[in-house]
C-alpha cells in the first residue's frame, strides 16, 4: 500500500508522465467504451453532464494517494453498489438511475459558518483544483472495491465557508426527489428520506476526506451519486452520502440514517473495524471486488488500511462509539 | 435411492414437476460454472441467495398441496408433496454448501463463531438440520416404521416454515416488500390449517353435545 503522508508528497508527485501512465491504468480498468457498452452498468449514466463539469475532470493532473492493490472495473463499480435512492438491489442504481437529472446543481450551505448560502456546484468547485484519489471502499455489507476517484479535498471546501468555534459536525443531506428517485417513492423501506449524514469536524477536515465529482476519469454516473459525493475510506460505505444537496455546520451529533433504522447496527462513525462486528455478520473479512473481475475474500484491516486516521480516535473505546 | 423403488411408477406430471424444480438448479450452476458474470459482479452471492429463494419457494409450494387439494379440483396434488419436499431439502442443502464452501471458504472458526453469535445463522441451521430430519424419514419404509410418530415428526415442517421466514427477514436490510410477501404466505398457509383444525373441532363438540 503506498499512502503517501501529507509530508511526502511533492511536485515530483504531480509529473505529466505518471498522470499519464495513470490514466492508461484507468482505461484499463474501464474495460474500454466498447465493452463498457455491452454491461448493463453502462445504462443509466449521467447523460448530460455540462462542459464546465467536464473540462474540470480533464484537468485532473495527478494522483495524489494511491494503492498497488489493482482497480476495480469501472464496469464493475458502476453497476453494483448501494443506493436505496434507487431500490434497494446492487443493481438497481445502475438500472433505474437514468431519469435523475442532477443539472443544474445546487448546494446550500447553512449552520454556524460565515458563508452560508446557495450556490451552484460550478462556482464552489471554481477555486479548487481537482485531485485523484484511489482508495479502497468497503461496504458495511463486508465486500469492498478499489476505486478511482477524482474530486476535491472536503476540508478545503469546507473552509470556504468559514465555520465557526460553533460548528463542531457537519451534517449533509441528500437531494429528495422522489419523482425521480423510485426508491423514494417506495413504501416498503426501512429507511426515511431524505438521507442524512454527518462528521465530526476533525474527521471533516483530515486531508482523507473527500469529495468526488467524477471516477474513472470522468464526471461521476448518477448510480455512483452524481453529481458530488462524500467519500470517507476509513469509514462503511454509507457514510460516504451521495447526490448531496445540503452541507449544514452544527453544534450536536447530527442523526444518520442507518443510525435512525438500526442504532444497534450501524453507529455515527462506522469505522471499518475487523474487531467490532456487524451484529448479523462478521467485519473479520471482506469479498474485494477487484481488477478484472476477481472476487477475493480477503482480510479487513482496522480502518480499512488507512492508519494515519487513528489519532482521531486515539481516546474513544471503539467498541463503543462503533 | 431416496424416492425408493415407486419413482418407476410414477407417471408423466410426476416426470414433469420433478424435471421443472430441477431447473432452477441447473440455471443457476450452470451459469455459475460456465458463465459466472452473466449472474452479476458477485456470481457466488446470487448463487446463494439464489439457493435460499429456491428452498424457501419450495417449502411453499410443499405446503400448499395439501391446501390446494382442500380448496381446488385439482387431482390430488399431494402425491407430489414428497417430491416437492426433498427438492427443498435439495436447495436448502445447496444453500448452506454454497455458504459454507463457498462464502466462509471452509473456515471453521468462522463457521462456529457465526453458528455460536448470529441468529441469523443458527435459525437457519436448525432450519437445516429439521429439513434434513425430514429428508431422511421420507421413504415409505421410513412412514410405516415410525407409525404415529412420523406425523409427529413432519409437524416439523411449521417450525422450518417459521424459521426459513425470519432467516429472510434478518437478512432484508433496506426493503421488507419481498420478507412480507413470504410472511403472508407463511400465515396464509398456516392459518388454513389451523382454522380447519378449530372449525373441526368445533364440529366434533357440536356433535359430541348433540349425541349427549
Amino acid at each position: 500500500m503506498l499512502i503517501k503522508h501529507a509530508s511526502d508528497l511533492t511536485e515530483n508527485d504531480v509529473t505529466p508522465l505518471s498522470s499519464y501512465l495513470n490514466r492508461r491504468h484507468i482505461i484499463q480498468a474501464a474495460g474500454g467504451i466498447a465493452l463498457a457498452g455491452m454491461v448493463p452498468g453502462a445504462f443509466g449514466e449521467t447523460r448530460d453532464t455540462p462542459t464546465w463539469l467536464g473540462r474540470k475532470v480533464d484537468q485532473t493532473v495527478f494522483r495524489s494517494i494511491t494503492t498497488d492493490e489493482g482497480i476495480t472495473e469501472r464496469a464493475d463499480a458502476t453497476s453494483y453498489n448501494n443506493f436505496y435512492e434507487f431500490g434497494n438491489g446492487k443493481g438497481d442504481p445502475a438500472k433505474y438511475s437514468g431519469d435523475f437529472n442532477p443539472y443544474p446543481w445546487e448546494i446550500t450551505v447553512d449552520g454556524a459558518c460565515n458563508n452560508p448560502g446557495t450556490f451552484d456546484l460550478e462556482s464552489l468547485l471554481a477555486s479548487q483544483s481537482t485531485e485523484e484519489r484511489i482508495y479502497r471502499l468497503r461496504c458495511v455489507e463486508a465486500w469492498s472495491m478499489v476505486i478511482p476517484w477524482i474530486g476535491v479535498e472536503l476540508g478545503k471546501l469546507l473552509q470556504q465557508f468559514e465555520p465557526t468555534s460553533d460548528a463542531r459536525y457537519v451534517a449533509f443531506e441528500t437531494i429528495e426527489r422522489p419523482e425521480e428517485m423510485r426508491g423514494q417513492r417506495s413504501r416498503f423501506s426501512f429507511i426515511d428520506y431524505p438521507y442524512v449524514e454527518g462528521l465530526r469536524m476533525d474527521e471533516a477536515m483530515h486531508r482523507l476526506s473527500f469529495l468526488a465529482v467524477g471516477m474513472y476519469g470522468e464526471p461521476l454516473p448518477n448510480q455512483n451519486g452524481a453529481p458530488i459525493r462524500l467519500l470517507m475510506p476509513w469509514k462503511y460505505g454509507f457514510k460516504s452520502i451521495k447526490s448531496i444537496s445540503r452541507i449544514s455546520f452544527v453544534r450536536d451529533m447530527p442523526p444518520t440514517t442507518w443510525n435512525l433504522s438500526a442504532s444497534n447496527e450501524y453507529g455515527f462513525y462506522a469505522n471499518v473495524n475487523p474487531e467490532v462486528d456487524h451484529p448479523r455478520w462478521s467485519q473479520a473479512s471482506e469479498r474485494r471486488i477487484g481488477e478484472a473481475g476477481k472476487v477475493d475474500r480477503i482480510d479487513t484491516r482496522l480502518f480499512n488500511g488507512y492508519d494515519e486516521v487513528a489519532p482521531l480516535y486515539a481516546d474513544m473505546d471503539l467498541r463503543k462509539f462503533f | 435411492m431416496i424416492f425408493g423403488s415407486d419413482i418407476l411408477k410414477q407417471g408423466p406430471l410426476w416426470w414433469l414437476l420433478f424435471s421443472l424444480a430441477f431447473v432452477p438448479a441447473i440455471y443457476y450452476w450452470g451459469l455459475f460454472v460456465f458463465d459466472p458474470r452473466s449472474l452479476g459482479v458477485d456470481s457466488l452471492e446470487v448463487v446463494l441467495q439464489g439457493m435460499g429463494h429456491w428452498a424457501l419457494w419450495m417449502l411453499l409450494i410443499t405446503l400448499s398441496c395439501s391446501t390446494l387439494k382442500r380448496h381446488t379440483p385439482l387431482p390430488n396434488p399431494v402425491r407430489y408433496r414428497r417430491m416437492l419436499g426433498l427438492y427443498t431439502f435439495f436447495y436448502a442443502t445447496l444453500h448452506l454448501g454454497t455458504y459454507v464452501i463457498g462464502w466462509i471458504e471452509l473456515d471453521a472458526q468462522v463457521f462456529f463463531d457465526d453458528l455460536s453469535k448470529r441468529p441469523f445463522i443458527y435459525l437457519g441451521m436448525i432450519a437445516w438440520v429439521s429439513l434434513l430430519a425430514l429428508a431422511v424419514t421420507s421413504p415409505k419404509a421410513m412412514v410405516r416404521k415410525l407409525k404415529k410418530n412420523w406425523k409427529r415428526l413432519h409437524r416439523l415442517v411449521y417450525l422450518i416454515l417459521v424459521l426459513a421466514v425470519i432467516h429472510f427477514w434478518m437478512q432484508s436490510r433496506a426493503s421488507s416488500f419481498e420478507a412480507w410477501l413470504y410472511t403472508l404466505a407463511a400465515v396464509f398457509l398456516f392459518g388454513e390449517r389451523v382454522w380447519l383444525k378449530g372449525r373441526a373441532r368445533l364440529r366434533a363438540n357440536h356433535q359430541a353435545s348433540a349425541a349427549g
